[in-house]
């Protein structure tokens, strides 16, 4: 079956001191329907890049994206293709934006902004594009849905706007979903409604979701998939349950290692070090220097993202 | 309660500002203006003559009571006639005013309406090759003087040695047709003149809201092109593209008035305050001064207005 | 965008040229003002254009080898009229870009200095009131205050212009009172004048150097106006004139004042507004146009 989404070796570069960078490298991946997939990393690793060069948001200045190939089921919609995902773009995938403050014009009502979206996805007219906003704004937890339509976004909490944002995406009911950090600005209780109507859209729509975030924690509750990023690559890949019992890649362990447990006695460790600045471009694995497992091909050759089992992984010496 | 002390400092600071304006051009063009006195006297006047005249003119009297005279014929509104035709003063306004609105309106929207068109048009566009035309040719309108532009279109337009289809000066306005004929030169005048500047100030303002996040989000959610410059972009734009057509008005109408006027010998309010001041005609000056004040202030209250009713953010809520 | 002066890049004077002349139109148009203002030193020094009121040759000779753009009514040569206008130009555009700026950015510091307070409400008061009249009838009225001074015009241009500055610096200097360095100068007990004067207004440098540039092309087309209104240029000759003279001769036929005034005019404005853009552009200013 075609997956919902398949990305082929995308990569975005932007002008620096000395050239071209690769913030972006290369990275593959495929998202099934209805499956929700995290994708885990620190900030700066390219994750909220990767996700917008996916939906063809990166104009010239903003970066230069390149890829084999994006596709949307069967469309193929990336930088090289005619069109692109103009056309895809609110009808087929979606994104919820990191930052809830600035993404909603501050002139319009939240429910104009709403019913905009819907009345171009579903052809309705006002009035059922208004009945539609307001369902949807209630599904996700207003119980006051009237006042939040007719509301401005500066009359909102930051945590109401990023909920709007997540009821417009779901709202438009896309075969593929883009969460980049969707709950940063929510307290525990909301963010599991906001999750839960996440849950719901894969469940009823089939919708695929990609769930960006750094927090591990917000993968374990629900995605069946798990890739970790790091320095603008994949370096590990494969079902949740695998990669937490054994992870492959050291970063991964780390990474996970990081993560406090309650009741557990294990000391919390960091990851030794910071991520290099992407200026610095080096050959060999970009983990190289903070990696205790590190041997001297790591330092020669870029490892790439190899299957084994059932999972990727990308390293010369993995756990 | 924030509104009504609100007002109150406007109105204060109106009233202020009146109380200012009056004072200079009172300064200006009546204590320091013309010397009328030998005016109404024939050759060899006595003494006696001399000093009734200027009891007459009011030259004998104090400042201070010449500036409260002064005030107080503007209060009333006693505008009076006009000391080189005679014609009443009231009727010179409503006869000239109207025509310089009908000269002037047309090129002050067409000026702001195409601005705004191709800032956004360039401002989406920034930094292609149509965006650098728009900016080069703004830029070569700018660096233009309207005294040129008008003779040049003049000569292009109105002479032999052009296309000759428009008259060079004069203004007999009976009809639409005739309107057309006599203001089409002046308006487009006007319009080549200020483009240059318009263009570039909306773009700049237009490039600052496309580079705001919600616009990715409309990006995002497929809308088109169309769609968000017209709705986004410029709903976002209202604030200060309403600040500058308001308080350009005076500044067209009064000013620009008076160029195109006198070159082209139209009868409107500019011409007419021009003559007023090198013959230190004062009813006149009186009038248009009060007219430009109260002008003034008006756009200022209708720019705070603007602002209310534009942008959801300001204002109680 | 931070658009504060002190967090971009330092700009001196030495990297402000060199910003300048990495764009096409920095180079040109400094390469344009230079070429004039030496032009103008010239006919200063009465190296060039110094006949141009002699009479000598006969009127209306068209254009040819002795006389580029013909001669006019009088007989003048036009090009060395058109010439000999650069001096003119110049020194009303320095005039009143140096006193405009002066008195803009005294008034304005001062606003902003003691700001909010009587002072700055009664520069603000004034600066509205200028601005309320307009802007003609302003300079047509000083011009008739002072009884055909050939100063007229600089003093009532001045008087129109100082506003724009005055609302920029006020600005700038309102927001820089908030930084360190002022509280530090205010903490050892520097009186609020010296600060303003040795220490913020400095700052405004670009802000300043940016605006003069505005007010100098907006001090020479405003002549030109003037000129043809008749209260401008009164003895002597410049574009302006040159222009209101020719503004019968069209009609007629005759464009050599026309091409050579305006021709000479709009490349110095060119220069100017290219120079201007460029100088926006890199101390990432806009400046404020009336």
């Amino acid at each position: 079956m075609t997956a919902a989404l398949s990305v082929h070796e995308i990569s975005v570069s932007l002008p620096g001191p000395g050239g071209l960078i690769r913030v972006v490298d290369q990275v593959s991946l495929n998202l099934e329907r209805g499956e929700m997939v995290g994708l885990a990393g620190e900030s700066g690793c390219g994750k909220s890049m990767l996700a917008l060069a996916i939906m063809g948001l990166l104009r010239g200045d903003k970066g230069h994206v390149e890829a084999k190939s994006v596709a949307l089921g069967h469309h193929e919609a990336g930088p090289s293709s005619s069109h692109g995902m103009v056309d895809h773009r609110g009808k087929r995938i979606a994104m919820v934006f990191q930052e809830p403050t600035t993404a909603l014009d501050p002139v319009f009502t939240v429910g104009w902004q709403i019913s905009a979206v819907l009345r171009r996805r579903f052809n309705l007219d006002r009035a059922a594009a208004r009945d539609r906003t307001l369902e949807s704004l209630s599904d996700i937890g207003f119980s006051d849905a009237t006042d939040v339509y007719r509301a401005y976004p500066h009359q909102l909490s930051g945590g109401m706007r990023q909920l709007v944002m997540i009821a417009m995406a779901t709202a438009v009911r896309p075969e593929v979903l883009i969460a980049d950090e969707p709950t940063t600005a929510l307290d525990v209780t909301t963010q599991q409604q906001a999750m839960a109507q996440l849950r719901a859209l894969q469940r009823d729509a089939g919708t695929a979701v990609l769930l960006i975030t750094h927090d591990i924690g917000l993968i374990a509750g629900s995605c069946s998939r798990i890739m970790i990023m790091y320095s603008g690559q994949i370096v590990e890949s494969a079902r949740y349950e695998t990669l937490f019992q054994k992870p492959l890649h050291p970063y991964s362990a780390g990474l996970l290692a990081a993560v406090p447990r309650i009741g557990s006695a294990t000391p919390v460790n960091g990851i030794a070090g910071h991520v290099a600045p992407l200026t610095e471009q080096r050959v060999g694995c970009r983990f190289a220097e903070r990696c205790a497992r590190a041997i001297p091909v790591c330092r020669e050759t870029r490892p790439t993202l190899l299957d084994r089992e059932g999972r990727m992984i990308a390293c010369h010496h993995p756990l | 309660m924030r509104s009504g002390a609100y007002i109150f400092r406007k109105l204060v600071s109106a009233f202020a500002l009146l109380i200012g304006v009056t004072f200079i051009s009172f300064l200006l063009m009546v204590w320091f203006g013309p010397d009328l006195t030998y005016q109404s006297l024939g050759k060899n006047p006595t003494a006696d003559q001399i000093s009734e005249v200027r009891r007459q003119l009011g030259y004998d009297r104090p400042f201070m009571e010449r500036y409260g005279a002064f005030l107080g014929q503007l209060a009333t509104l006693d505008l009076g006639h006009s000391d080189s035709t005679g014609e009443p003063v009231s009727r010179l306004m409503a006869r000239t005013l109207p025509v310089s609105l009908a000269l002037v309106l047309p090129g002050f929207l067409i000026g702001n309406l195409l601005g705004i068109l191709l800032g956004l048009w360039s401002a989406w566009q920034r930094g292609s090759m149509t965006d650098r035309f728009i900016m080069g040719a703004s830029v070569a309108g700018m660096s233009l003087s309207f005294l040129v532009i008008i003779i040049l279109l003049q000569v292009l337009l109105c002479t032999p040695w052009g296309l000759n289809l428009f008259p060079a000066r004069g203004w007999s306005v009976d009809g639409l047709s005739a309107y057309l004929y006599y203001a089409t030169v002046p308006t487009l005048s006007l319009v080549l003149i200020t483009l240059g500047y318009n263009t570039r100030f909306y773009r700049s303002v237009m490039v600052e809201e496309l580079n705001r996040e919600h616009i990715r989000t409309a990006l995002a959610y497929g809308k088109r092109t169309r769609a968000i410059l017209f709705t986004h972009v410029l709903k976002n734009s209202l604030a200060p593209i309403l600040t500058r057509l308001l308080f350009s008005i005076p500044i067209i109408v009064i000013s620009g008035s008076l160029l195109l006027e006198s070159y082209f010998g139209i009868p409107g309010i500019g011409k007419v305050t021009y003559d007023a001041i090198t013959n230190g005609d004062q009813p006149v000056l009186k009038a248009v001064v009060s007219l430009t004040a109260v002008l003034f202030v008006l756009v200022q209250l209708a720019v705070d207005l603007a602002y209310r009713w534009v942008d959801p953010r300001v204002g109680p809520s | 965008m931070n658009r504060d002066p002190a967090f971009s890049r330092p700009h001196g004077p030495r990297s402000l040229m060199r910003g300048l002349f990495r764009t096409g139109a920095g180079i040109s148009g400094f390469v344009i003002i230079s070429g004039f203002a030496l032009l103008a030193m010239a006919t200063a020094a009465g190296a060039i254009g110094s006949e141009w009121w002699q009479t000598s040759a006969g009127a209306w000779q068209g254009p040819g080898a002795e006389h580029w753009f013909g001669t006019n009514r009088l007989g003048q040569d036009i090009f060395a009229r058109a010439v000999y206008s650069t001096q003119t130009a110049f020194e009303v555009g320095i005039l009143v870009t140096i006193a405009s700026t002066l008195l803009g950015a005294t008034l304005g510091g001062l606003a902003g200095w003691y700001s909010p307070g009587w002072l700055d409400e009664s520069i603000l008061w004034l600066k509205g009131v200028l601005d309320s009249i307009p802007f003609y009838l302003l300079i047509a009225a000083i011009a008739y205050a002072m009884q055909g001074s050939p100063w007229a015009m600089h003093l009532g241009m001045t008087a129109a212009f100082w506003t724009g500055t005055a609302r920029l610096v006020r600005g700038e200097v309102i927001r820089l009172k908030e930084r360190e360095f002022v509280a530090a100068a205010r903490a050892i007990g520097l009186p609020g004048p010296l600060i303003i004067f040795r220490h913020v207004l400095p700052n405004t440098f670009n802000i300043l150097l940016v605006q003069a540039t505005l007010v100098f092309v907006a001090a020479i087309k405003t002549e030109v106006i003037l000129s043809f209104l008749g209260i401008g240029t009164r003895d002597g000759i410049s574009w302006g004139v040159m222009l209101a003279e020719s503004s019968q001769e069209v009609l007629a036929g005759r464009f050599g004042n026309f091409l050579a005034a305006s021709g000479f005019l709009f490349v110095l404005l060119m220069g100017f507004n290219l120079l201007s853009d460029a100088m926006q552009d890199e101390l990432d200013i806009r400046g404020q146009t009336a």
